[in-house]
């Protein structure tokens, strides 16, 4: 996309801004084009295609099980997500019980990737603030759970580990007494959070009142997740629909209340808390039993002619796999929604508007957008 | 701390920070520290780094290329490397690291378990991963921690091995079918193997992996993992169809075949192989109409005339095909009914004569004619048929017993094995009851006479020269048989047998076994000082083999072709080295089972198809 030059006037300059890949302010490859003036935000153009690589397109020529290797890639902060939500719909379809060990499992795999992008989302918000202490201090408490991820999945970022009808292997003897440490060693941390974080003038200033988002245009624009939530609306698929083991589990949503982006990001953290109540719940109710059924191998998986639509609470908000089968070794069709393009590609160039320049980044990071996941 | 302390905003909070000045760092130095949390220091135990793979466990089936997400993976030959058994191939996996996104599905479908990932992930060092750790180059070391006092190889990451093979996705456990209890079907010639029903035959070929490493040890080389993959799909109409392509037996197959597919199933090498057999048997019983499943449309006659001597399974692939190509056939039978060693060697409790008349009625429906009862050298002349039609193709197969040339054969009461089965089998023989047997051999010929004579009540003793394991029967057969209650001697080299009029008792030499050189099984051995031990015996059955009985044709063509009395020397297409006559079967080749003769019969008729072409260009 081409800039228009700039158009002096008395009062303003008015000009077009690209706030792109090469912006520390922006997540992921994705770019806006903003026409400014002044100093603030006029109209907001998203500009995506940085990103896109064809994962709909690349799905429908692997095999079933070969997809599994594709799809974490879609949101890079939590590929189990995806994973997890691919593993339910075609498990749905072929009718496959998954064992509870696995059930359980898969809980506290995602509750692990939830922490970790919500910590990764919230150092976000301290590299546009300029705070950037916090996010030393966030990256390197997910590191610790990058850890675990390697020491269950044997990668760190892409762990690969779920598998239509169960998980891959077992949990590794020690890993759940290691997981109880490292929520011990969080739940310490999370006091200096708040006071070094949330209770920071400079955050507050900065935050408070920022990207009001009421209740009525979250609902109307398809927001999902913490975003949603943090504006009033206790919408959370975990207690709508349970799936997996939620029903099992006990935990609240936390009720922050009015839109802004501060709290937006109080109610991630306040989630954080519930994660480490649901994984200790978990660890403490984790039955004996296989971690998977017994399916066909990969080149003979055929997943039984028809559609489904599985959905997952992620990080972000619903993330939903549409599954067409017509009975043979490949997906028919694969469409993903990804929880953040209701909210990056549309609610942003309504929200952006009157918006000053240096507030943009701060909004982008308060919603935890991950563009990856609708410019895919 | 509720939602309302933290929203309140404190200017003195975050001095808190201060404190981690004088803290540690989340970072370790590597690689002087390590990371803690894992109880082998460096990376994650089950770590998804480079590649290593055992070249001599691998044998090259190639499906860690088929299910890579990148297409990381290509088979190359590599030539010097020593095979792990007689069906593996000879190409390797090699990785391009630039592709590779580490996601393990090679690992997980590596049937061998040859291929694991390691530990190691600097890819800029590409060290040598035979080299021992001591030996390593200091950049090489400096820079990776590896478990004490191992080999790279030795030093797995991700790995599927023994122990957690069933966690993985390929499924060893073979379904098997319903068989009869051994009490109960020693007492019958019933069949007792149930064929697999729709459910149990999808599940089983939902095992395949596709490799096609099968294809290659089939003699007639049968489109295996595509028609398994049909059974897969719940459609054994397109199953059929590819069976059909290569063999026009399949019921026979199914039920008798000696399947050297699943010796080769690389599922079989850590777990059991795929039931390839059972499953031909499935679609085949599960398709009426053979023809019109496998959309056959049939030439018109071409008005070449060809005949085929023996009504045999070479004789009948050898009408099917020939006829496919619009020659009219002729087939010549000695007995009343076609069907050869099937007919009369095989008992029915193997193979019901219907399901075979099935297949047969099959291929006789394309148009072939049949002469029953017609002798060639007897009835019908040799040169006579060679003259009449444009080619000849014999495909008489083995009927001339070998004997077992020890004192006392010519007695009342020692038969040969293929005497004894035709006798069972057109019912000329009926009771045995308390009578005592010794069957001399360890084939299948053997297997099918003892279990014969179980079923009609005598009690049976296989007297076989070498071990068990060193039987040329099915592995299955020897095990149906003991559990049917057959004792089989080791190591038993017959002596003589006892008798005035007819045969009392058998008496046989203890060998001691002598291992072969050149790797072969070992030979029995028998000197002065071996024991001899005699039992009791009212009929000696001698099965140890046979050798084709081509006397009808005359003495100079014989000669001419090179027949040295146990097999006719044939070339690809099975033609021999007289002009016009073609041979196939078990007579031609060594392995002597139903497959190959099925494939010499296919291919001598591509055999014909040359022949005539080439005299119609002389002419």
């Amino acid at each position: 996309m081409e800039l228009n030059p700039l158009k002096e006037s008395n009062d303003y300059k008015y000009y077009e801004l690209f706030i792109g890949p090469n912006h520390p302010g922006i997540e992921g490859n994705f770019s806006y084009v903003l026409k400014m003036k002044g100093h603030s935000v006029e109209e907001v153009t998203p500009d995506p295609g940085l990103l896109h690589r064809g994962f709909e397109k690349l799905m429908e020529r692997r095999l079933w099980t070969q997809n599994l290797a594709l799809i974490p890639r879609i949101c890079v902060p939590e590929p189990d997500i995806n994973e997890v939500a691919y593993c339910l719909g075609v498990e749905h379809m072929m009718g496959i019980e998954v064992p509870k060990r696995a059930q359980y499992i898969r809980v506290i795999v995602l509750e692990l990737a939830r922490m970790a992008s919500f910590l990764f989302g919230m150092s976000g918000l301290g590299g546009t603030t300029g705070h950037y202490t916090s996010v030393q201090w966030l990256i390197g408490d997910r590191d610790y759970i990058l850890d675990l991820f390697e020491w269950l999945t044997g990668a760190r970022v892409y762990h690969i580990y779920q598998y239509p009808g169960g998980v891959k292997n077992d949990l590794p003897d020690g890993w759940l007494d290691k997981l109880s440490d490292f929520l011990d060693y969080l739940e310490k941390r999370l006091p200096e959070y708040d006071k070094f974080i949330f209770q920071n003038p400079i955050i507050q200033k900065r935050t408070v009142g920022l990207g009001y988002i009421p209740a009525e245009d979250a609902i109307e624009n398809g927001l999902t997740g913490p975003n949603l939530r943090a504006s009033g609306v206790m919408y959370d698929i975990r207690k709508a629909q349970p799936y997996l083991v939620y029903n099992e589990v006990d935990f609240e949503i936390p009720k922050t209340g009015d839109g802004d982006a501060f709290s937006r990001v109080l109610q991630r953290r306040l989630e954080l808390s519930e994660s480490i109540k649901i994984l200790r719940q978990c660890i403490k109710q984790i039955p004996q039993g296989p971690h998977r059924t017994k399916v066909p191998n990969p080149f003979q998986f055929r997943v039984p002619k028809g559609s489904y639509y599985s959905k997952v609470e992620s990080s972000r908000g619903e993330f939903g796999y549409y599954i067409v089968s017509d009975g043979d070794v490949k997906p028919y069709r694969v469409y993903v929604r990804g929880p953040s393009y209701s909210i990056g590609l549309y609610y942003a160039t309504k929200a952006l508007v009157g918006m000053r320049i240096e507030d943009v980044p701060v909004w982008i990071h308060t919603t935890d957008m991950c563009p990856p996941d609708f410019d895919r | 701390m509720g939602s309302q302390d933290i929203e309140k905003k404190n200017g003195f909070a975050p001095i808190v920070g201060l404190k981690y000045l004088f803290k540690k760092p989340h970072t370790v130095r590597y690689p002087k520290e390590d990371l803690e949390v894992f109880p082998i220091s460096g990376n994650s135990p089950n770590y998804r780094g480079f590649h290593t793979n055992d070249l001599e466990k691998c044998i090259g089936c190639g499906n860690c290329a088929r299910i890579c997400p990148t297409d990381a993976v290509t088979m190359v030959e590599s030539g010097d490397v020593k095979v792990a058994n007689k069906f593996a191939k000879i190409v390797r996996p090699v990785f391009d690291y630039g592709r590779c996104c580490f996601c393990a599905q090679c690992v997980d479908v590596c049937p061998t378990g040859s291929l694991q990932m390691s530990r190691d992930y600097i890819h800029s060092f590409h060290p040598d991963l035979s080299v021992p750790v001591a030996d390593e180059p200091e950049i090489v070391s400096k820079d990776f921690i590896w478990r004490a006092d191992k080999k790279r190889s030795e030093n797995p990451g991700y790995v599927r091995n023994e122990s957690n093979k069933f966690d993985k996705v390929i499924n060893f456990e073979r379904i098997e079918p319903k068989k009869t209890d051994p009490d109960k079907r020693k007492i019958s010639f019933s069949k007792y193997v149930q064929i697999y029903s729709k459910a149990e035959a999808s599940k089983e070929a939902s095992r395949c992996l596709g490799c096609g490493v099968c294809v290659e040890a089939c003699p007639n080389e049968l489109h295996i993992p595509e028609y398994i993959n049909a059974i897969s799909k719940q459609n054994p109409e397109e199953s059929l169809e590819w069976i059909y392509k290569r063999n026009p037996l399949p019921l026979i197959c199914g039920e008798v075949c000696t399947h050297q597919c699943e010796e080769a199933c690389v599922v079989g090498i850590q777990g059991e192989p795929l039931a390839i057999r059972w499953l031909k048997t499935f679609s085949a019983s599960n398709v009426d109409d053979y023809l019109k499943t496998s959309k056959i449309t049939l030439p018109k006659f071409n008005g070449k005339k060809l005949a085929a001597i023996g009504g045999g399974p070479a004789s009948l692939a050898f009408g099917y095909y020939a006829r496919l190509l619009g020659y009219d056939v002729t087939i010549y039978e000695a007995e009343e009914k076609l069907g050869g060693a099937l007919m009369w060697g095989i008992p029915v409790y193997r193979l019901p004569k219907d399901e075979m008349m099935k297949d047969i009625n099959a291929i006789l429906s394309t148009g072939i004619n049949v002469r029953l009862k017609t002798k060639v050298g007897k009835d019908v002349k040799f040169e006579d048929l060679m003259n009449s039609c444009d080619a000849v193709f014999v495909g008489v197969g083995n009927s001339k017993p070998m004997t077992l040339k020890i004192k006392g054969e010519e007695l009342e009461g020692v038969m040969q094995g293929l005497t004894f089965m035709h006798m069972v089998n057109d019912g000329s023989l009926k009771d045995l009851k308390g009578k005592k047997i010794v069957v001399v051999g360890g084939g299948n010929v053997a297997m099918d006479v003892a279990r014969s004579s179980v079923r009609l009540g005598a009690d049976v003793t296989i007297v076989y020269r070498r071990r068990i394991e060193d039987m040329p029967a099915d592995p299955e057969e020897i095990e149906d048989a003991r559990e049917e209650g057959v004792k089989i001697v080791e190591m038993g080299v017959p002596a003589e047998i006892k008798g005035e009029k007819s045969a009392q008792a058998f008496e046989y030499a203890v060998a001691s076994l002598v291992k072969d050189p050149s790797g072969g099984r070992p030979k029995p051995v028998v000197d002065e000082k071996s024991p001899h031990v005699t039992l009791s015996v009212d009929y000696v059955i001698a099965a140890i083999g046979q050798t084709p009985s081509i006397d009808f044709i005359p003495t100079d063509i014989q000669q001419k072709i090179g027949f040295d009395g146990r097999f006719v020397p044939v070339d690809e297409y099975g033609r021999t080295k007289f002009k016009g006559l073609f041979c196939g079967g078990d007579a031609s080749n060594s392995r002597q089972d139903i497959i190959s003769a099925i494939g010499s019969g296919m291919r001598a008729t591509k055999g014909v198809e040359l022949y005539l072409a080439k005299e119609e260009r002389n002419v």
